[in-house]
């Protein structure tokens, strides 16, 4: 239990390091879709490796927000029930997002 | 010695840092909108992927997810989650150096703070600038 702190702290940084180059990515492609109609939009983003790279930033944002969220938990909420409730939380927030975005994913790709 | 430990008085201790008392400054400012930066940008997570599904089910419903966001309200939602993205990632990079030892020093932290919140004030402002035109 004494290193999980230590991990956490390196899984955040790493995930934090990985996430740059993606949001300055994703920044600038939204920004150039957002002067497109729908048929362009779908033509630019319909690639495979467009969209395996939307479920990799997903996945590790999804990771780091976790990471983040847990730790603001792990600060300001005392009462242990309350904590796990809110961790759990979390996970069905993780999975939620996780599991729309993978629809959406599938569904860019068969159009 | 349990009990005393357990008891109320020890259960509801005050949190640390102690905010109702705390004096402003750009340190613990940053801190904290860091963490509500962050809480900000994941519940907008809800917003970009249902944008995503919207893009999948087709011309119709991304058009009235544009309709939406185009309206006062969404507009300024999204622009203030420009804010948040730009102002989280520059504030987190400033993090990052001090992972690896970079800009510890009071007066480093001050300037590398302010620099923080004008850039992702700028940044904002060029990403809508360029979008509208």
């Amino acid at each position: 239990m004494s290193n999980s702190g230590r991990k956490k702290w390196i899984a955040q940084k790493y995930s934090s390091i990985a996430l740059i180059p993606l949001i300055a990515y994703f920044l600038l492609k939204i920004l150039q879709l957002s002067s497109m109609n729908y048929e362009q939009i779908i033509t630019e983003t319909g690639t495979i490796w467009f969209l395996v790279l939307v479920l990799i930033f997903t996945i590790i944002g999804l990771f780091h927000m976790r990471l983040g969220l847990h730790e603001i938990i792990e600060d300001y909420v005392q009462n242990e029930i309350m904590k796990n409730i809110s961790f759990t939380g979390i996970n069905i927030f993780f999975i939620a997002i996780l599991g729309l975005v993978s629809v959406s994913v599938l569904l860019i790709f068969l159009n | 010695m349990y009990i005393i430990y357990k008891s109320e008085f020890f259960m509801n201790n005050p949190l640390s840092p102690h905010l109702q008392i705390y004096r402003w400054q750009i340190t613990s400012v940053l801190s904290i909108l860091h963490r509500i930066t962050g809480v900000v940008l994941s519940l907008g997570t809800i917003i970009l992927s249902v944008w995503l599904l919207c893009l999948g089910l087709g011309e119709t419903y991304f058009n009235f997810f544009n309709h939406l966001i185009s309206s006062f309200i969404g507009r300024t939602i999204m622009i203030g989650y420009t804010w948040a993205v730009c102002f989280h990632t520059l504030n987190g990079i400033r993090h990052l150096g001090w992972d690896y030892g970079y800009g510890l020093e009071l007066i480093a932290v001050k300037i590398t703070g302010w620099t923080v919140i004008l850039s992702s004030l700028v940044m904002t402002t060029i990403i809508w600038f360029l979008s509208v035109l």
